[in-house]
């Protein structure tokens, strides 16, 4: 098109193109546009291309929604998301487009490439165009639009559906016109300025991204569906939805927490539970053993034994297999003296074993277990350990206390701890590496 | 010492000591530091200690004593763990109440956090559940979870102010903490006791 290569040069940005309903205008906004469009087709053919193309293609099939009455994007909306609508509408076209260029004619198969670019822009626009109501008869939709230009430059600037609602006014079901009126709009888009490049680069890089591969149109179409094959880049995961934002939050969220519970779960002993909430008993437990463990740690080293032996005794009249006791009251005072004097024999390490295991076994059976089970120790009947003693002959100068499994109530009764040489053997085959100290009666 | 404490976590040596180490517990810097620092104390604390066998006295000194490892442990970890600072911030401000370390496990009018002394504070459980505790099945799952996180928050020092995520974090920070300072515990009393 010769007049349009013409005029092409002497066309500045449309802020005088106010009056200029016509083909002329119609020009100047198509260099405008080529302008723009420079880095990425050129320029005269292209266009040829795409206009035959629009005008051969049935305008009548897309349904133009009244604009005042249809509210596609909420107001409530983010511009953000608006974009994003926007852009499902471009993909959707660009599917659409492309589908009717295929089927339409081959088109130029030189140019073709470029041509789809321009031309799915083009039609992106004309959808967004006709989906915004562009209600009443052609002619007086073009009215609106030099006025649009003029004062589209302020409403460029405020939002993007603004803009387009205001200057995308015409319905124009004939081509001719409704391609100008896509140019107009599009070149009001253009005229705002900042915002401008911006839209026509966030209206060219989805485009560009869904011209990726042929393989992209057929994504494009189903652009709500494909997230599901995009695991990783979730930041858009669900289109359209007013709880995007909160659900992606919501989902990040319970996925650092997941995480940390299976941190805990390393750290916790007896970690086999899969449920959440007996996972958080089991760190609960834990924490409070522990803190326990340093209570009675810090009783023991004060010799305050005196205190605890009491409280031992007092669980001797337990019944069921184990019940703990002082073991002897002697040793105990032996080290009541404090941490100065006594010489460090095993035989009151063992004591003060027992005296928190038994301590320990006054609040919970079970943290009972598990401190014995992190030092390495378990609970066996004292029969056994008799039999094992004296099968092993490692006893040192320490006796071995016995413990009637059925437990008779005598207070002399004590823990027979025993050392096992690996963690996972069974009492019976483990040897008494030490003594385990004891009391008679 | 601080050596014997490296090589009890190292190596296997049943025969040296009783208390067996795990095989995932090595000597951190973390633990080193309390380790240096809790015996530091004990010492002063021995020094200072008058040698009082009356029970009460006793049960005093031990809570002292359960302080100053907590303090021990806060101040090695530093500011960088909420806990810490959680358990810095209580403990200050216990001491100004009470100007000397030792006057402050004597007096009784303290008010000790939670997670320091099993007190009875056991209102704030009660507070937050709305439903009836009438049975284990009604209540659905949100109320289980609220209820556990909640004594979690109690448990774990400066727990009240955090959110979930956070809290998960510090709990995991805070156990292997607890059971170093055990740890040290434990061979500092079999070393000395």
């Amino acid at each position: 098109m010769q007049p349009c290569s013409r005029e092409m040069q002497g066309i500045n940005p449309l802020s005088n193109s106010s009056s200029q309903i016509p083909l002329s205008g119609h020009h100047q906004i198509q260099n405008s546009q080529m302008h723009h469009f420079d880095p990425s087709s050129s320029h005269d053919d292209f266009l040829d291309q795409m206009l035959s193309n629009l005008l051969s293609s049935s305008w009548l099939d897309l349904n133009p929604k009244p604009f005042w009455d249809d509210t596609p994007p909420p107001p409530s909306h983010a511009a953000a998301e608006n974009v994003a609508f926007q852009y499902d509408d471009q993909a959707s076209l660009a599917s659409k487009f492309r589908n009717h260029q295929i089927s339409s004619d081959g088109g130029n198969p030189s140019t073709k490439s470029s041509t789809t670019t321009a031309a799915l822009m083009l039609q992106a626009q004309h959808q967004l165009l006709m989906s915004r109501g562009l209600a009443g008869a052609g002619d007086s939709g073009l009215l609106p639009m030099p006025l649009s230009l003029g004062g589209g430059g302020d409403v460029d600037r405020s939002r993007n559906d603004v803009v387009d609602g205001s200057s995308f006014k015409s319905p124009n079901p004939g081509g001719e016109r409704s391609v100008q009126a896509l140019y107009n709009g599009f070149a009001g888009s253009l005229h705002g300025g900042g915002q401008v490049p911006n839209q026509t680069q966030q209206f060219l890089h989805p485009q560009g991204q869904n011209l990726g591969g042929s393989s992209g149109v057929a994504t494009t179409q189903t652009p709500a569906s494909s997230t599901p094959a995009q695991p990783r880049q979730r930041v858009r995961a669900r289109r359209g939805q007013a709880t995007d934002p909160h659900s992606i939050a919501e989902r990040l969220r319970r996925e650092k927490i997941a995480e940390r519970m299976k941190a805990l779960q390393e750290l916790v002993p007896n970690a086999n539970k899969t449920d959440k909430a007996s996972m958080l008993d089991e760190i609960i437990d834990y924490v409070k053993f522990l803190q326990l463990q340093v209570k009675v740690l810090s009783m023991s080293r004060l010799g305050g034994a005196a205190a605890v032996a009491p409280l031992v005794a007092d669980m001797a009249s337990e019944a069921g297999a184990v019940a703990a006791a002082v073991a002897g009251g002697d040793c105990v005072q032996a080290t009541a003296s404090g941490n100065q004097t006594p010489p460090s024999t095993s035989n009151d390490t063992i004591a003060m074993t027992e005296h928190q295991v038994a301590k320990l076994m006054e609040e919970d059976m079970g943290s009972a277990m598990q401190y014995l089970q992190g030092k390495g120790l378990c609970l066996m009947p004292i029969s056994l350990a008799t039999a094992i003693s004296t099968a092993t002959c490692h006893s040192r100068s320490h006796l071995v206390n016995n413990h009637n499994q059925k437990g008779p109530s005598s207070p002399s009764m004590s823990v027979l701890t025993v050392q096992s040489a690996t963690a996972g053997n069974g009492a019976a085959e483990s040897s008494v590496k030490e003594g385990v100290s004891v009391s008679k009666p | 010492m601080i050596l014997d404490l490296c090589s009890s976590s190292r190596a296997h040596t049943p025969n040296m000591t009783p208390i067996i180490p795990t095989a995932n517990n090595p000597a951190s810097a973390t633990k080193l530091r309390f380790a240096r620092r809790f015996l530091r104390s004990l010492s002063k604390m021995s020094k200072t200690r008058p040698s009082c066998p009356s029970s009460i006295c006793v049960k005093k000194r031990s809570e002292g004593l359960k302080m100053a490892a907590y303090w021990c442990m806060a101040r090695s970890v530093g500011s960088r763990r909420a806990w810490s600072r959680a358990i810095l911030m209580k403990l200050s401000r216990g001491r100004q109440q009470h100007p000397h370390h030792h006057n402050f496990s004597m007096k009784r009018k303290i008010r000790r956090p939670t997670w320091l002394g099993k007190t009875k504070k056991k209102q704030k459980k009660k507070r937050n559940i709305t439903c009836s505790s009438s049975s284990y099945d009604d209540e659905d799952e949100e109320e289980i979870m609220k209820r556990q996180t909640e004594k979690l928050r109690e448990v774990v020092p400066g727990g009240k102010l955090m959110d979930i995520c956070s809290l998960l974090e510090e709990t995991a920070h805070f156990v292997t903490c607890l059971a170093d300072q055990v740890h040290v515990m434990q061979t500092i009393a079999h070393r000395y006791s």
